[in-house]
């Protein structure tokens, strides 16, 4: 009776919440219904752990009933059409841009919108040929207009490159002049291939409107073969395939009750916690394949646009650097994350450690990736007060750009469903963007998986991993946004202080 | 002679990626002393040396600086510095507290850490061709380093330096940047301390050299912003190097001596108006900022 009365009250609130607009009310509403279900079931260990938020399910709901990210094979969908949405193969560029559009309206994920939609260039480039400059740019900007009305929301992500194309440059060119939350942007960045002109490309969008992310092609290819794409904030995940979900581990929470010493730590507290998450992530992933039976009843599924085979889990982490402090603190070194190399070492063995027993747990259904889950450095949601998202610097500690670099570097490999850290250059990188092109190239050599950087001061801010305007931030306390991500980012922005950040790159 | 790695210079600070000292992303070395004043200088502390009267330690809120006996300077440990510039703020001799002396090796291996992520190096300051032996022994070591040699080179250098010192400079040195403070020397004198027949031969010798990579002039309100100035500076470049850019820098008042805060940048049309006028007595290309 008092859960009922409980979500009376919160339906109540939702529906008079002045900010929400009706769909996101309708979303609000959506999660309340989903939150009354009993969580799937788990043993003592992994439930004690899930409550005391040691692990932590972002709120994805007690048992979910679709996959977290989803990510359609679009190149096969244009290849063979669409029964359920009676759709034939588009036969020039309006008939595929149209069918694409058509299409992300069906695509779920945790956000309610499409987290991928596919790598446009390879995607569009065929039924480019016949099409003039003129003609291209405006179809091109017409249709990411459309993306960003439709699909509102700042973890809509697409992806462009390795190779130069007429479509990646009509892509970077409208969304400099559309200046637009969505899409969130990749560049897949091959050194053999990626020329500098388009990399410059992409540095001037950057400029402008603070996308697209930068991606180790050839670091992606080797942890996910070819066929990957990036999805949401930074996931990179199998195209055709995508994951069930994602759980978290909060590596400060590991330590803050934790007695003994590093080794200890090391040896039997890191298998102990990742044990139970895993324990967390199968029993969801067992509630959408064998409860929802998403992929028995979903025409996605059923057309060969995802496959059960493809799908896999993310388990994440974060705070990494709260725990490596901790721990310094504890045997009595001042020593921290990003600026001692003791302490970075930690990073080091912690990071491959957790890689390493999460290897070693098997979960169904996760034939992505050979049966095991994917790393995620997951960047955190607002609510994460004094945790560093991933394996981040925090704030106060970042060093000089090149050490910040070093520091961070070595520990992009482990993460094949994706890592992100933020850079902050200075505006007089407009005068000289070859000097991001240099970094960037710098940085893929270390082994980075991903670059991303905005610019001080500009009206697109790159929080945790999404992006959001000013402006929309200064309108959202008046009256609500458009963008569902905005909410977020207004918490966000407001816990971490994030606008009080100095530009690692100023003169 | 030390062997070559050996051979020390006197740093006022090293950035280790700059986007503002020369094309690309480049590590800036900002060399201590200059035999230039400029009223405009808009780093005052990297001029002087310091004459060890040990007045910065007490200055000093961490601990950072100290004295060692025999030591002639005082001792600054970077680990206790807060970087609240309160030495550099109160050195009567423009010197830098904080600068330090560093060899060829340490800095090249300082280099090396950086090397993936560089267009190339920028030896700046003060004024850089004070200390040209450490400076070509420097350029030398990072040429004969398979690794680092494909790095671009660069001097930014106020151009008091005789010929001798650009030929010994021409071995490992891919490009020099030059400040022209103003082509009048009375003004010249006014601007700087000194005269600029030194500077004009450096741009020549450069030019004719083909390592001139661009020329920099520092614009300041009431000073050097006459259309005389503009038109004679642009025909002594179309003269000596024609096809070298120009870069045409508005005076900001960021960094500046109090004594000299009075000073002011030229309003947008007339840098406009100076530009045009270079561009046509014949200089190379022009741009702001």
């Amino acid at each position: 009776m008092l859960e009922a009365a409980k979500a009376r009250g919160d339906a109540r609130r939702i529906v008079g919440d002045g900010t929400l607009d009706d769909r996101q009310r309708k979303q609000s509403l959506a999660a309340l219904a989903e939150g009354l279900l009993d969580y799937v079931p788990l043993g003592a260990e992994a439930s004690e752990l899930l409550a005391r938020g040691v692990i932590c399910d972002l709120r994805e709901g007690p048992a979910p009933y679709r996959p977290r990210y989803v990510l359609p094979d679009y190149a096969l969908a244009l290849k063979q059409g669409s029964k359920t949405l009676e759709l034939d193969p588009p036969e020039d560029l309006d008939d595929a841009l149209n069918f694409l559009l058509i299409l992300y309206g069906h695509v779920p994920s945790i956000t309610g919108y499409p987290v991928f939609l596919g790598d446009l260039d390879t995607l569009l480039e065929p039924f480019a040929s016949n099409v003039d400059d003129a003609a291209l740019a405006r179809k091109i900007k017409l249709f990411l207009r459309a993306v960003d009305r439709l699909l509102p929301d700042a973890f809509v992500h697409a992806t462009l490159g390795p190779d130069d194309s007429r479509v990646a440059r009509a892509v970077l060119r409208a969304e400099r002049e559309l200046a637009q939350v969505v899409p969130n942007l990749s560049l897949r960045v091959d050194p053999e291939r990626t020329p500098d002109d388009l990399l410059l490309d992409g540095v001037r969008t950057v400029l402008r409107v603070g996308k697209p992310h930068f991606v180790n092609h050839p670091l992606m290819v080797r942890d996910l073969g070819e066929r990957y794409g990036v999805a949401s904030c930074y996931n990179s995940l199998p195209i055709g395939g995508g994951s069930h979900t994602l759980v978290r581990l909060n590596l400060h929470a590991t330590v803050e009750r934790f007695d003994g010493s590093v080794e200890a730590y090391l040896e039997g507290e890191i298998p102990r916690v990742v044990a139970a998450a895993t324990e967390v992530i199968a029993a969801r992933v067992r509630h959408v394949v064998e409860e929802a039976r998403f992929f028995e009843h979903h025409f996605l599924a059923r057309e060969g646009l995802v496959s059960l085979e493809r799908f896999s889990a993310m388990f994440g982490l974060f705070a990494l650097a709260e725990a490596v402090n901790t721990l310094r603190a504890r045997a009595g070194s001042s020593g921290r994350y990003g600026r001692d190399s003791s302490a970075n070492e930690l990073a080091r063995r912690i990071v491959a450690r957790v890689a390493e027993c999460v290897r070693e747990h098997p979960i169904p259904y996760c034939e992505g990736n050979g049966g095991r889950a994917f790393l995620h450095a997951q960047s955190g949601i607002d609510g994460d007060v004094g945790l560093t998202p991933g394996v981040r610097v925090p704030f106060d500690d970042e060093p000089e750009l090149l050490e910040h670099i070093l520091t961070v570097a070595p520990l992009h490999g482990y993460f094949q469903a994706g890592v992100s850290d933020v850079f902050h250059f200075d505006e007089t990188l407009g005068k000289n963007p070859q000097a991001a092109i240099d970094v960037m190239r710098g940085a893929f050599r270390q082994g980075m998986r991903d670059f991303t950087f905005d610019i001080a001061n500009s009206e697109f801010v790159r929080v945790t991993g999404y992006l959001v305007r000013r402006s929309d931030l200064a309108s959202f306390e008046r009256g609500g946004s458009r963008y569902d991500s905005t909410v977020l980012a207004a918490r966000t922005v407001e816990q971490r202080g994030l606008f009080g950040r100095r530009p690692r790159h100023a003169p | 002679m030390p062997p070559e790695d050996e051979v020390r210079g006197l740093l006022s600070r090293v950035v280790p990626f700059s986007q503002v000292d020369g094309p690309g992303n480049r590590m800036a070395i900002f060399l201590q002393r200059c035999n230039l004043r400029c009223i405009a200088c808009h780093n005052p502390h990297t001029m002087g040396a310091c004459t060890g009267c040990f007045g910065c330690v007490s200055r000093c809120p961490s601990g950072a600086l100290g004295a060692i006996s025999g030591n002639e300077r005082p001792h600054y440990q970077e680990a206790r510095c807060l970087h609240c510039d309160r030495c550099i703020d109160g050195c009567r001799q423009h010197a830098n507290p904080q600068s330090r002396w560093a060899t060829v090796g340490e800095l090249v291996a300082s280099v090396r850490r950086a090397a993936p992520f560089l267009s190339g190096v920028t030896v700046s300051g003060g004024e850089a061709t004070l200390q040209h032996e450490f400076v070509a022994a420097f350029f030398r070591a990072l040429k004969a380093d398979s690794e680092l040699s494909p790095l671009h080179t660069l001097v930014d250098s106020n151009g008091m330096a005789k010929r001798s010192v650009w030929l010994g400079l021409l071995d490992g040195m891919d490009h020099a940047a030059i400040d022209l403070k103003a082509f009048d020397s009375a003004l010249h004198v006014r601007l700087t301390g000194a005269t600029n027949e030194l500077v004009k031969e450096s741009i020549a010798l450069l030019a004719e050299q083909k390592k001139l990579l661009e020329v920099r002039v520092l614009v300041i309100a009431d000073y050097n912003d006459t259309d005389a100035e503009a038109a004679a500076m642009g025909e002594f470049l179309a003269r000596v190097a024609s096809r070298t850019p120009v870069r045409v820098i508005p005076f900001r008042r960021e960094g500046v001596l109090p004594t000299h805060r009075a000073l002011r940048p030229p309003d947008k049309p007339s840098l406009e108006r100076l530009c045009a006028r270079m561009v046509a007595t014949g200089a190379g290309p022009v741009r702001i900022g």
